[in-house]
């Protein structure tokens, strides 16, 4: 086990999780709305304080100096938002580590965050998170505001980062047929918890008030 | 920055503080022939605390500015904007007049407590993340609150000559001051500039928004009560020594950023050479202007300072709105 966590809790938000990911392992949380998913994130982040107890190969991440955290573990926010307009570049740089291929990024290395537009800014940043290789990626909504064929793109460029079987990554994502398509596990949040994994079955209804009905997603009980 | 403008700029500044030093030259001239020694004392006692005062009070200015302004996200932050100098100036006031202390350290012990207090609440009124709207707010409504406490601790002091005497003071002013008082504000600001600059590091993951940079390993917290400290302390012993003098730690950092392609926390080092560069030169100005009596300089920088301000104002609102 690459990643181990338990005894995880932030006030109010997420109650006694746990979370274990073998190397190699790409795990897709998904959950409605307010169902824990960042906040488990931040958990094993150390975001917002430290709870419980996290084990990144043996040690606990939450405790490493600035100079050894992008090594071991990035986090991409949900937000595309930032406080200060820096160059892309110099953003990645930031980050800890250099430009990543396969983002496409060299036409926007040289401009302004805030003269890209949402999606591209999107790109910039989980570059941010994918430039140090870190052993962990902790990605919260990832493939948000990204056009269809980017959405692929960046789906299959994590299974190719992860893929010499020495890194993880974790993703917090909505789109249940991208996490059905390229996980490798999917576990369902639920108030605070992780009630269910995989989306066979009736937790899936009861969960989201959806069912697949013909190989779509439609309201439960039509 | 690149290291030629960072030459650039530490030779402009080595240029302003000689002129600082030297001008007027006529008198200093007059009685170099006349009495070597006295011109000597002049140049000692007289134009370097002078000088000393406007370098030091005018880089603190600059690295406070660039740093409150990193920590609240917020070009528009300023230790004057947000109610920290007049936090101090209202300290030192009622230190002065109330127990009475008029030594340097009374005075700045009380204008870093009322600095502190303004600061935090700031920090409770308007929140760690204010939007600009809210922070100006906040900072308006601390600024307006201490300066009425401190017209009215100066109405009501014992002594009658309090409003006369704290006049000049309260508009900022670096005249007068000893080689003493000059190291008693110059110490704690360089102390206070050199720490900051060891914080510019996590000020600039800063940029990557706060849930970033503490999953990069800083502690955010931390940093906030440690930039609310030492602008109190950098702020509140300038303004101890020479009164509240505003706009530098406004302007000073934008300028920096320019040179640091935009990182708050690299702008320190720059903001503070630009603060002092500014200071020193409005002080210049104040000096050689053909007025008959010396402006007090923070008149000056409010002058200039405000239409900056506003052009500033300007340029945001456009921004947002196109």
């Amino acid at each position: 086990m690459m990643l181990r966590a338990s005894g995880l809790s932030l006030p109010d938000r997420l109650f006694d999780a746990a979370l274990e990911v073998k190397a190699g392992e790409l795990v897709c949380l998904v959950g409605p709305n307010g169902s824990g998913k960042t906040s488990l994130l931040h958990a094993v982040a150390g975001i917002g304080g430290v709870s419980g107890a996290v084990s990144l190969d043996g040690a606990d991440p939450r405790r490493l100096g600035p100079a050894a955290r992008p090594r071991a573990f990035t986090y991409l926010p949900a937000s595309r938002d930032l406080p200060w307009p820096l160059l892309a570049r110099d953003l990645i740089a930031l980050g800890g580590g250099e430009a990543v291929e396969g983002l496409e990024l060299e036409a926007l290395l040289d401009r302004r965050m805030d003269t890209l537009s949402t999606g591209e800014r999107g790109r910039v940043l989980i570059a941010r998170a994918l430039a140090p290789r870190p052993k962990l990626l902790l990605l919260d909504e990832p493939t948000a505001n990204l056009d269809p064929l980017w959405q692929i793109r960046l789906m299959a460029l994590i299974r190719t980062e992860i893929a010499n079987g020495e890194r993880a990554a974790v993703l917090a994502i909505h789109d249940l047929d991208a996490a059905e398509r390229y996980a490798d596990r999917i576990l369902v949040m639920d108030k605070g918890r992780i009630a269910a994994e995989g989306l066979d079955g009736p937790h899936i209804a009861a969960i989201f008030g959806i069912e697949k009905v013909n190989g779509r997603w439609q309201p439960a009980g039509r | 920055m690149r290291g030629r403008t960072a030459a650039l700029l530490l030779l402009a500044l080595a240029l302003v503080a000689a002129a600082s030093l030297l001008l007027p030259f006529g008198p200093l001239k007059a009685l170099f022939a006349a009495d070597p020694d006295l011109a000597i004392a002049v140049l000692v006692e007289l134009r370097l605390p002078r000088t000393l005062l406007a370098l030091a009070y005018g880089a603190t200015l600059g690295a406070a500015g660039a740093a409150v302004q990193a920590l609240f996200a917020n070009p528009l932050a300023s230790p004057d904007l947000t109610g920290t100098t007049s936090g101090a100036a209202l300290g030192a006031v009622v230190t002065a007049y109330y127990f009475g202390l008029s030594a340097p350290v009374a005075l700045a012990f009380g204008s870093v407590a009322g600095a502190l207090l303004a600061l935090f609440l700031l920090l409770a009124l308007a929140g760690p993340k204010a939007e600009t709207a809210t922070l100006l707010l906040a900072g308006l409504a601390i600024s307006a609150l201490a300066g009425a406490l401190t017209t009215l601790a100066l109405a009501l002091a014992p002594s009658p000559f309090a409003f006369y005497d704290a006049y000049d003071w309260l508009m900022g002013s670096l005249i007068d001051r000893s080689l003493d008082q000059a190291a008693f504000a110059a110490v704690p600001a360089m102390l206070v500039i050199l720490l900051l600059l060891r914080l510019a590091p996590a000020l600039d993951r800063m940029a990557l928004g706060e849930e970033v940079a503490e999953s990069l390993g800083y502690n955010v917290r931390r940093l906030r009560l440690q930039i609310v400290c030492l602008t109190a302390l950098g702020v509140g012993a300038c303004v101890a020594i020479c009164g509240a003098i505003g706009f530098i730690g406004l302007i000073a950092p934008i300028f920096a950023r320019r040179l640091v392609r935009g990182h708050p926390g690299r702008a320190i080092l720059p903001a503070a050479l630009i603060g002092a560069l500014l200071l020193t030169a409005a002080d210049l100005a104040v000096r050689l202007a053909p007025l008959g009596r010396t402006l007090p300089i923070g008149v000056l920088t409010a002058l200039l300072g405000v239409p900056f301000f506003l052009w500033l104002v300007a340029h945001m609102r456009w921004r947002v709105t196109s």
